[in-house]
């Protein structure tokens, strides 16, 4: 089964994923910031990553996704460029920027929106595993 | 208030002079005005230097002609007057973006420290509910409501934050030209998978992209909610139809549903704050009743308008109007 990282600073929150992931049968790490989830990527190679936006600042996992795509040849981690990124966000109503899935702006795979709601999630979670052919 | 360059003008006729400047103001005062001087560096020969106000100021003069003092003293007080006002000027320019920054980093935290609880409570209680095997339908029933309860307790939070955005400037604004097929698409995707669990015939329609003058973040909350509650008060097999087009100085987007309706007696109430319509409440649909006055507030902030045709049973539709770019 796939394994899958958790980037998340509300243990709560990273819990409950979690738990909905691990219902399905795909094996969970979790990181509590940024720092802990690009060391856990080196450390684990996750086959998806699902990432938090505001943690130890209130954009810290756009800039997570932006190292991790960092499109320089030779980037820091040019190795994981390829995994696919959930982004959780809990902003879409109040933010004044949009949340798109747009390549030149944000290089993320898909939004899934805080309160997950498992059904939606784990149909994300299932269709980018699929395109990478990861069960 | 008398700009500095006026009274510089003023005071090259009153001097005879060719080119006046001032030196040695205030340090927050100073570019500005050597700005507007005109003439930083007049000949030190011909100059004439003028202390003004507490040393602070020195308006520098090349005079064609000798002046009376006294006349040297009206200039002096003129310029002193003027700079105080300036820094007086500068200074509540200051307050106030410091008010306002002060203000946006309180409703961030504010957003951002009231939703976190709620939506990790709800998220685990989503998770709890998916892991159960064994439970008695009452527990299951108790876990919902409270999964219901939280779920309501989050639209409030979302929609009061919405609306103390949106009032946060009552004046109508001009806004700037925002594309608005773009965002018709963010958010119609954004509700299709909850259209589709309903099975509702959910279409959007453009003519063309039309750019209206507003904000993104206005038209957003506009689209957000009006879209939102068309899907939310249509029942499964309905339809939800979302149409832009343009209509002479304006472009016209329109929501239709074949949803519950709203009653006539309830229409007119629509938009006050906490107001819901009677069959809205006892359909137990979720809802604030803060969503329309929140649109209409940001429709009349940006010179538009907002017109609803309802038909209890039947489906209403909603058509806002915003001025195009």
């Amino acid at each position: 089964m796939a394994k899958i990282l958790v980037i998340d600073d509300d243990p709560d929150i990273a819990l409950a994923t979690r738990l909905i992931l691990e219902g399905e049968g795909y094996t969970v790490i979790e990181a509590h910031s940024s720092q802990e989830g690009l060391a856990a990527v080196r450390q684990h190679v996750p086959d998806l990553i699902v990432l938090d936006v505001m943690m130890e600042t209130p954009t810290a996992g756009f800039q997570t996704a932006l190292t991790l795509r960092d499109p320089a040849p030779n980037a820091e981690f040019a190795a994981y460029r390829h995994i696919p990124i959930i982004l959780l966000t809990a902003i879409h109503q109040t933010t004044p920027m949009r949340f798109s899935p747009d390549e030149n702006y944000l290089p993320v795979d898909a939004f899934v929106e805080k309160p997950i709601i498992p059904v939606t999630f784990l149909r994300t979670v299932k269709a980018l595993l699929a395109e990478k052919q990861v069960g | 208030m008398v700009g500095l360059a006026d009274l510089l003008a003023r005071a090259k006729t009153a001097l005879h002079a060719e080119s006046v400047a001032v030196y040695g103001c205030h340090p927050s005062a100073a570019d500005h005005l050597l700005a507007v001087s005109g003439d930083p560096q007049p000949d030190a020969a011909t100059s004439l230097r003028l202390p003004i106000g507490e040393a602070a100021y020195l308006l520098v003069a090349a005079p064609r002609l000798p002046l009376p003092t006294e006349q040297i003293s009206a200039l002096a007080e003129g310029f002193a007057a003027a700079c105080e006002a300036i820094l007086a000027h500068e200074r509540a320019a200051a307050a106030l973006t410091e008010a306002e920054t002060q203000r946006l980093t309180f409703t961030r935290i504010v957003t951002h420290e009231l939703r976190a609880p709620v939506i990790a409570m709800q998220s685990l209680l989503r998770a709890y509910l998916g892991t159960l095997k064994d439970s008695t339908d009452q527990q299951r029933d108790l876990l919902n409501r409270l999964s219901r309860r939280a779920e309501g307790l989050l639209a409030l939070i979302n929609d009061l934050l919405s609306l103390a955005a949106a009032r946060a400037n009552e004046k109508q604004q001009t806004g700037v030209p925002v594309r608005l097929l773009p965002l018709l698409e963010i958010t119609y995707d954004h509700y299709f998978d909850q259209a589709r669990e309903k099975r509702l015939h959910f279409s959007l329609h453009a003519d063309a992209d039309l750019s209206a003058l507003a904000t993104e973040s206005a038209v957003m909350r506009i689209l957000d909610n009006l879209i939102g509650n068309a899907v939310k008060y249509t029942s499964e097999g309905g339809s939800v139809r979302v149409m832009l087009s343009a209509n002479a100085a304006h472009a016209e987007i329109s929501v239709r549903d074949t949803g519950i309706g709203i009653p006539e007696a309830a229409l007119e109430q629509l938009g006050e704050a906490f107001y819901r319509a009677p069959n809205a409440k006892a359909a137990g649909i979720l809802g604030t009743g803060l969503g329309l006055v929140t649109v209409k507030q940001l429709v009349a902030q940006y010179g538009g308008t907002l017109q609803v045709q309802s038909e209890v049973g039947k489906g209403s539709t909603f058509t806002v109007c915003l001025p195009l770019a």
